[in-house]
């Protein structure tokens, strides 16, 4: 590290330059920062799953005509949907991503409801048509389902690995009560996740059923069908349905992997812009750190070629020409990290955008300053390439 | 002509430092090219969707609501109640004005003779609307005053749902089931878009459009659970939650009043008024809080403009400042290369004026090249943005204002960017410049 006063004082020499690069890589660094979050999320949001079959689920709403028949029961429905081929599970209420509410709960009466929890509630069937697996306890048994009509009931459900945690301290809470403002609850399983869409509850999350009868409602009608077929499935159901009901609407008849890929299309279509946008900046920003790394060789064969005669190796220039490349980007990368965290504070007052951690912004870090050896590593080369006769020539 | 001197040298420059002139046109033109795209994405969708009369166009509001219940929002609901609404559209005939909400209403479809319902788009508004707006009809015409206050079943057709329903041909006098009941069509609208759609911002400025329209009191009297737009309930009392459009504790119905010059000072001060009247009445709790903004400063307030399209805009300026940013950098590897040059022409009597001026005319020369290439490339960025899978995306293009735009700030910031190197070289001494060259 001899070297170190050598490399500062070259650097002092070339103020101007090196702030405007320390300028540029910061700048650069802090819009990587926030677009590159940005980008992350919408990407880990479009691989994490809800938790449920996604695959074989399809979705029909099917809407009644006030002033026309009100079509069949909702639970005639469902049986009738349920002998159709290809159909594993059919059931009445909303999928995951869509109608899901936030309640309250706590794990004794004593204590004030204040949990929140995301709460997905449908009809008979449907942990089945959704998929669930239980690591603990077990599905609600179909018996134990209680009339959507009888009031203060207990209800049966499953929560979420990470909820039984949250309530009980330990994954398993068979049996135990769980109360909301207006309700109980009785755990009946444990399963590992399901995801809403609600922010900060995401994974905690109750499910429960109610069983309809004689209801004659307009909703939402899931079906699981048996694997890699659930386009016939729906196909068929969306049919009988119609066929049923003859004087109801269905304005969305898809699948769930349509309908979660519609629901995210707006945030991947934007995070393709800005990765595009941040990619051609990052390409920007490297092709002038080489060239003034380059220039800057080039400035100094002279001085270069002096220490190769006084005994320095080739690679102690390519290293000395790599640490000062580093120096620059490691302060242009801090100042642009900072810089990022401020303007994410900034934005969040303007925009939805979710707070960067600090943790994340060691990738930006790390990016740029691999990005900055790469280009560096050409013209380091190149100056320990430099001939120590070159001094000969003065 | 010295100008003319200084161009052939700065050409001569570009071909001494090919690589690096290429770098710089190229940082440039990646610049101004996302800039020039989402700059054009932007100013598509601002603007005035009036033409210039959206200053003329005001949207009444007063507050019913209880200083308890929301005490933290001091500006009042962005809709009415049915009933200030009705009053407030009866106090002021003698102006153009619209009472209107949106909602989806079943719509048969006789499709290869068989008979099939679908939910069509369905705006509710009174008469003046489709003048107000200036809307073009194909065929047939709006309803009048006396049709709609008489709820006479009548409807006007978008295009495109006449051209579902009767395949183009002129429907006026036909007859279709909406919400169960028969409705006579009026008129087809020809091809229209309000962009942004300001006077309803409830479901997005750029979402679907229309495909009925239907008197306001017609369509209120139907029967129909579909929703009344985006309505907004508060009270302590269940039975008032129950979205009730009648409802004294519901907002959802716009209302917008056209004002000429003096009128608004005329008309806000009658909107404080009644806000007085309806205190001393008892159905208001707080004092007079009214607002009466227009047109185009209600798009600005509720956010219009999709963030996503102005995150965009946001991050291409930050993309421009780095290659701005780049090509000063390159600028300072480009001109130190020349050293030498620059010592000998002012070792031989140039100034350094003259070597200023001819770095920076090198400068503009790159911000023109790269911008035109920047503009070229903007088309490719806006066919990307054009496939978003939004509303809005229809409506985006590059208009010829912004090319010009564009070209002439690729041209000042290279300038710009060039003045400190430009500057640092010519105020070097020939000497050093000799020496270290």
């Amino acid at each position: 590290m001899t070297e170190f006063p050598l490399m500062i004082c070259a650097l002092r020499r070339n103020k101007g330059t090196v702030v405007l690069l320390v300028a540029l890589i910061a700048f650069s660094v802090a819009v990587v920062t926030n677009c590159g979050f940005l980008i992350f999320n919408v990407v880990t949001d479009s691989l994490t799953s809800t938790g449920v079959d996604e695959s074989n689920i399809g979705i029909i709403q099917n809407i009644g005509v006030i002033g026309k028949s009100d079509g069949l029961p909702v639970a005639e429905n469902l049986a009738q949907l349920e002998r159709l081929p290809f159909v594993k599970a059919t059931a009445f209420g909303l999928p995951p991503l869509a109608g899901v509410s936030e309640i309250e709960v706590a794990n004794s009466l004593t204590q004030p409801p204040d949990i929140s929890v995301s709460y997905f509630e449908g009809s008979q069937g449907f942990q089945e048509t959704l998929g669930l697996k239980v690591i603990e306890g077990k599905l609600i048994d179909a018996n134990d389902i209680p009339d959507a009509v009888t009031q203060d009931k207990l209800l049966p459900i499953l929560i979420t690995q990470q909820l039984a945690i949250r309530l009980f301290g330990k994954q398993n809470c068979i049996g135990e009560l769980v109360y909301s403002e207006s309700r109980r609850f009785r755990v009946a399983g444990v399963i590992a996740t399901l995801k809403s869409t609600i922010p900060e509850v995401t994974d905690l999350s109750i499910v429960a059923s109610q069983r309809f009868h004689d209801e004659r409602y307009g909703g939402i009608y899931l079906i699981r069908s048996k694997p890699g077929h659930i386009d016939s499935a729906l196909a068929l159901a969306s049919k009988k349905l119609h066929e049923l009901n003859p004087y109801h609407v269905q304005p969305l008849v898809q699948t769930f992997s349509k309908f979660r890929e519609d629901r995210l299309s707006k945030r991947v279509a934007l995070a393709q812009v800005l990765a595009l946008l941040v990619a051609i900046q990052s390409v920007v920003t490297s092709f002038s750190m080489g060239s003034l790394t380059s220039l800057w060789v080039t400035q100094r064969k002279i001085q270069i070629g002096i220490r190769r005669a006084l005994g320095s190796t080739a690679s102690q220039v390519r290293v000395y020409f790599l640490i000062e490349n580093l120096i620059i980007a490691g302060v242009g990368s801090t100042f642009g990290v900072v810089l990022g965290i401020v303007c994410n504070r900034l934005l969040m007052q303007i925009f939805e955008v979710a707070q960067i951690p600090w943790s994340w912004c060691l990738f930006p870090f790390i990016l740029s300053i691999f990005v900055g050896q790469m280009f560096a590593l050409g013209p380091a080369i190149s100056a320990s390439r430099v001939s120590p006769g070159i001094i000969m020539r003065i | 002509m010295l100008f003319g001197y200084h161009l052939k040298l700065a050409i001569n420059s570009f071909w001494r430092n090919r690589w690096l002139t290429c770098q710089m046109i190229l940082t440039i033109a990646f610049g101004i090219s996302a800039w020039c795209a989402t700059f054009s994405a932007l100013s598509s969708l601002s603007g005035d969707p009036l033409h210039g009369r959206g200053t003329n166009l005001y949207h009444p509001q007063v507050d019913p609501t209880p200083a308890s219940i929301r005490e933290a929002n001091a500006s009042p609901p962005s809709n009415l109640t049915l009933r200030d609404a009705r009053a407030l559209y009866r106090a002021a005939p003698q102006n153009m004005r619209v009472m209107t909400s949106r909602n989806w209403l079943p719509v048969v479809l006789s499709l290869g003779g068989v008979n099939q319902s679908r939910m069509a788009i369905t705006r509710s508004t009174t008469a003046d609307f489709f003048k107000l707006f200036r809307v073009p009809f194909l065929y047939g015409h709006g309803w009048s005053d006396a049709e709609g206050d008489a709820g006479q079943r009548v409807v006007v057709l978008s295009k495109k749902t006449n051209q579902q329903l009767f395949g183009g041909r002129n429907s006026v006098g036909s007859v279709i089931e909406i919400a169960t009941k028969p409705f006579v069509i009026v008129g087809v609208i020809d091809q229209w878009e309000m962009i942004p759609r300001f006077y309803d911002l409830s479901d997005g400025a750029f979402a679907s459009n229309e495909e009925l329209f239907i008197p306001f009191d017609t369509w209120l009297s139907l029967p129909q659970d579909y929703g009344y737009g985006p309505m907004v309930c508060w009270s302590n009392q269940e039975a008032d939650m129950d979205h009730n459009p009648e409802s004294d504790t519901c907002t959802w119905v716009q209302l917008w009043v056209e004002l000429q010059g003096a009128g608004f000072e005329g008309y806000k001060s009658f909107l404080h008024n009644y806000s007085i009247d309806q205190r001393n009445l008892g159905r208001y709790t707080r004092p007079p809080n009214v607002r009466l903004p227009n047109a185009l400063t209600w798009i600005k307030t509720n956010r219009a403009i999709p963030d996503s399209v102005r995150v965009q805009y946001w991050v291409a300026n930050s993309l421009l400042l780095v290659c701005l940013m780049s090509t000063a950098v390159l600028m300072v590897v480009k001109f130190r290369g020349a050293y030498k040059e620059f010592g000998l022409r002012r070792a031989l009597g140039a100034s350094s004026q003259a070597i200023f001026k001819q770095l920076i005319i090198e400068a503009g020369l790159i911000g023109l090249i790269g911008g035109i290439f920047g503009l070229i490339f903007s088309f490719f960025i806006m066919t990307i943005l054009q496939r978003a899978p939004d509303g809005y995306a229809s409506y985006i293009t590059i208009h010829p204002s912004d090319l010009a735009i564009s070209l002439f700030l690729s041209i000042a910031t290279t300038v710009l960017a060039g003045v400190i190197p430009a500057l640092r070289v010519s105020l070097n001494s020939p000497y050093r410049q000799l020496v270290d060259g």
